[in-house]
């Protein structure tokens, strides 16, 4: 595919249409604007544009469809799969300006958003209300409710509340030639046709651009207990979460750390973990007594599986302080390596312990190190692969390994991504994850952005 | 474009450290300068500082030295610290700019550098000579035809809250309340609590005679923060090595060394360290705050207070929340009976930044952030001296220092 270069009337006309402040090509910002947090990709785009209004994003949009330049639709730029890399130069489309929380229907428990909001700041204005917006990703300090939208992001809490999808009930959105449409209702469920909402999340900024995001809320919990396990063994620990999912104790996280992110999070946060070969964190939420008569059936199963130095935290301080060892995880693992890759894999929960068993294998095989933690209540482990881009030969046999166990998690009938997304990384997975599906997404995306001039290079060729 | 393959060595360590950035962005979200309206542009907040370097030290050929407003983004980081608690990577964010602040000084020449940034740097020396001549130096200060000028010639805004001179300073009242005890501690005093604002000093010698000791001052120490964060790592250096040997005088003869600024904490705590090397050991060992010293001697019960009842607004200073003084100061306010509401937000002034006329609508638009957190009226509590300045002078509020607020207690009590 070959796009128009930006030409100085180009940015001429789009400074008419935003204002001279929210349109730049000077050096510095292209240089910041080449790259998001995959380590393996830069390119420059050829301006920055920051529209403040729908009406204003469908200007650009459409201005760039006449033109034949490429649109990168960009959040936080916290991607860490090169989403939102402008591969093909063109316009970085930036949400910072899009930032407002429109509306909060506590009645409805709904509330609606431009794509700019970041989330720990959305559920800081909803704790007024007793309300949040429940998928909470590792990033939520900093990412957008668009960037989250765009890859159906989720994290610690997906396995009882979900994912980012569930809680989307509707959008306004920018189609390639600018047009703008709505989809969804305000309503929790409908049956009103193609489900155009749901096609839309987790498109990565390739069929649409996200100006208003309708979402569907919960109430906060009353009661929060956590609870802290240590393994002698991986499997015990693995099952020990498989059967807390399988006996119906309605977790609301279950996280697993594995010896080597166990001794990396005692060495940077300074704590004393037993250091076990597995870890185990769980969390109850609720607002009866059913949470203790869960925390009470899980004890039992994590015993049953030879658990260890079992804690129980019911006061939010205390709780805060168990779950340092999970939020210290990544950040830890990250001091060890100049050039981390994360992996994301996730596999249907009775394969977990074969997955995490394989990650060893494979990293001992290909001579890296590698450490694993994750929402294990899903099947979603975390491999850290502790690479350095300088070591060419490292770095190869780093990303090997971590295409190798993709490929197992697929033939066991997983997923290349559970909730970062493909973007630029994962792209080569998508044959074999789809086959012949992947033809009809090209249809969809062709239909929808005959140019592509949407985010192009991502997801698929 | 010109490219630097050797800002590599020059930076030396702390190229590691800008590689080593995932571009995960947490770093933005607790940057005072990346959260306002006005830095909607990646390259105006923190993750986009460490982009720009990373770019120059892979030599991208793109950016350099030479860029031309590369420098205006830069010093968009003020140093205040709280980026490295939430870093994954564990990068000393403001040490790297600081670092590259001072490769870009050192190709392109001093002279290069804002002359108000180079005047406040220096500004302890230059309190000496003012206090001589206080009532002169506070019209100087306070003329606005004065301060129009020294606008127009060094940067400095004509409303930066610069402090007035005491007549009397801690100097010489100390030569008239000192009080002999076996028992010593080394306390530094600051310009601040020297030439401006003895009441500090004051309040931290009434409390150190009543936890038993007696109070060795060490006058005229400045402890270079600022040269070393403005890009003068040289001279920061040279005036660190002199300050530790000062203090080496005295280690062997007391207890402790004291100090009740956060700055003077700073450094002979964490930058000392980094600059001069790991040999500091004994010395940072016995550098402490005030506050600590009081809350050790309640521990021990070597004092007493009497309950109190009332409200305290406490400003978490940004160098007091890097070294954790401000959870002691709350945690001692509220053992004393106050209600404490801790005010995080950063007050814009960021040591000298919020000084300068080109950051003052952002040093303005950052002190509206905790204005609207706290509300207009208040009584407030700050252990940093140009914290102090901004919430009083520019702000409005009532304002004391921990100490100020500790030192009355004392006073209607007994101790052992």
């Amino acid at each position: 595919m070959t796009y128009s270069t930006i030409t100085q009337s180009d940015v001429r006309y789009l400074k008419e249409i935003l204002g001279e402040k929210n349109v730049s090509t000077k050096e510095e910002d292209l240089v910041v604007y080449s790259v998001d947090a995959f380590p393996s990709e830069s390119k420059r785009p050829d301006v920055i544009v920051w529209p403040e209004s729908t009406e204003q994003v469908s200007e650009v949009v459409k201005y760039a469809y006449e033109r034949g330049v490429p649109v990168v639709a960009r959040g936080a730029g916290s991607s860490l799969t090169g989403a939102v890399i402008p591969l093909y130069g063109g316009i970085v489309l930036s949400t910072a300006r899009m930032d407002k929380i429109l509306e909060i229907r506590p009645k409805d428990m709904q509330a609606s958003v431009q794509p700019g909001v970041i989330y720990d700041r959305l559920n800081e204005k909803l704790a007024s209300y007793n309300l949040f917006f429940p998928p909470d990703p590792g990033s939520s300090l900093v990412c957008t409710i668009g960037g989250m939208v765009a890859t159906n992001a989720s994290g610690l809490r997906a396995v009882k509340y979900g994912v980012t999808r569930d809680y989307i009930i509707g959008l306004e959105v920018v189609l390639a030639d600018g047009k703008v449409i709505t989809v969804g209702s305000r309503t929790f469920k409908s049956s009103i046709g193609y489900d155009l909402t749901r096609l839309f999340v987790g498109s990565e900024g390739t069929l649409g651009i996200f100006c208003k995001i309708d979402l569907k809320l919960k109430t906060l919990p009353k009661k929060m207990v956590t609870i802290v396990a240590n393994f002698d063994r991986i499997e015990d620990a693995t099952e020990s979460a498989y059967d807390m999912i399988l006996e119906g104790t309605d977790p609301a996280a279950v996280e697993f750390l594995d010896g080597e992110t166990i001794k990396a999070v005692n060495m940077f946060k300074g704590l004393h973990l037993m250091e076990t070969k597995a870890m185990v964190l769980v969390e109850f939420h609720g607002n009866d007594d059913s949470v203790e008569a869960n925390v009470n059936r899980s004890l039992k199963i994590l015993r049953d599986n030879n658990a260890i130095g079992i804690k129980v935290a019911r006061e939010r301080k205390e709780r805060e302080v168990l779950w340092q060892a999970r939020k210290g995880a990544y950040p830890a693992l990250v001091r060890q390596a100049l050039s981390p890759i994360s992996g994301d894999v996730i596999v249907p929960i009775s394969k977990l312990t074969d997955l995490i068993l394989k990650g060893y294998e494979i990293a001992s095989k290909h001579n890296v190190r590698m450490a694993c933690f994750g929402h294990v209540g899903d099947g979603n482990v975390h491999n850290i692969w502790l690479a350095d881009k300088r070591d060419k030969d490292l770095w190869n046999r780093a990303n090997k390994a971590n295409e190798e166990l993709v490929e197992y998690a697929i033939s066991l009938g997983g997923a290349a991504s559970a909730e970062h997304g493909i973007g630029l990384e994962k792209k080569k997975f998508m044959k074999i994850q789809h086959g012949e599906a992947l033809d009809v997404m090209r249809r969809i995306k062709t239909t929808l952005d005959p140019k592509n001039i949407l985010n192009p290079g991502k997801i698929f060729e | 474009m010109k490219r630097e393959p050797s800002l590599f060595k020059y930076l030396g360590d702390f190229s590691e450290q800008a590689l080593s950035c995932i571009r995960c962005g947490f770093c933005n979200s607790v940057c005072p300068t990346s959260n306002i309206t006005q830095s909607f542009s990646e390259s105006l907040r923190s993750r986009g500082r460490m982009i720009m370097i990373q770019s120059i030290l892979e030599d991208e050929g793109i950016l350099s030295l030479e860029s031309k407003g590369l420098m205006e983004l830069m010093d968009m980081c003020f140093g205040c610290r709280r980026c490295i608690e939430v870093c994954p990577a564990g990068i000393r964010i403001p040490d790297v700019i600081a670092m590259f602040r001072n490769v870009y000084y050192a190709k392109k020449g001093i002279h290069k550098m804002n002359l108000g940034y180079l005047i406040l740097s220096h500004y302890t020396r230059i309190e000496k000579i003012m206090h001589l001549a206080s009532p002169l130096s506070n019209i100087f200060i306070n003329n606005r035809f004065m301060r129009i000028s020294i606008e127009a010639l060094t940067g400095i805004h004509r409303n930066s809250p610069l402090p007035d001179f005491k007549k009397v300073s801690f100097r010489k009242m100390f030569k008239k309340i000192s009080i002999n005890r076996n028992d010593k501690v080394l306390y530094i005093v600051d310009s601040f609590a020297n030439y401006n604002y003895p009441n500090v000093a004051v309040a931290s010698f009434v409390i150190l005679n009543k936890i038993g000791y007696s109070v060795i001052p060490l006058f005229d120490i400045d402890p270079g923060i600022v040269m070393l964060e403005r890009g003068m790592r040289d001279r920061a250096i040279r005036i660190a090595r002199n300050n530790i040997e000062h203090v080496k005088r005295f280690i062997d003869r007391v207890s402790w060394v004291v100090t009740s600024s956060p700055t003077v904490l700073l450094a002979f705590r964490d930058i000392y360290k980094e600059i001069l090397g790991k040999r500091l050991d004994t010395v940072s060992e016995k550098v402490v705050d005030v506050i600590e010293l009081v809350s050790d001697a309640l521990n021990k019960n070597r004092l007493k207070l009497i309950r109190q009842k009332g409200n305290i607004v406490y400003h978490s200073s940004c160098f007091s929340k890097y070294l954790g003084i401000d959870k002691i100061t709350v945690n001692l306010f509220e053992n004393v009976g106050y209600d404490v509401k801790v005010v995080k937000e950063c007050c814009g002034i960021a040591g000298v930044w919020g000084m300068m006329k080109k950051n003052i609508s952002k040093s303005y638009e950052i002190l509206k952030k905790l204005k609207s957190s706290i509300g207009e009226r208040c009584n407030m509590v700050t252990s940093s001296e140009t914290c102090f300045l901004q919430l009083s002078k520019v702000a409005g509020y009532k304002v004391n220092f921990p100490v100020e607020v500790i030192s009355k207690v004392l006073n209607t009590s007994k101790s052992d």
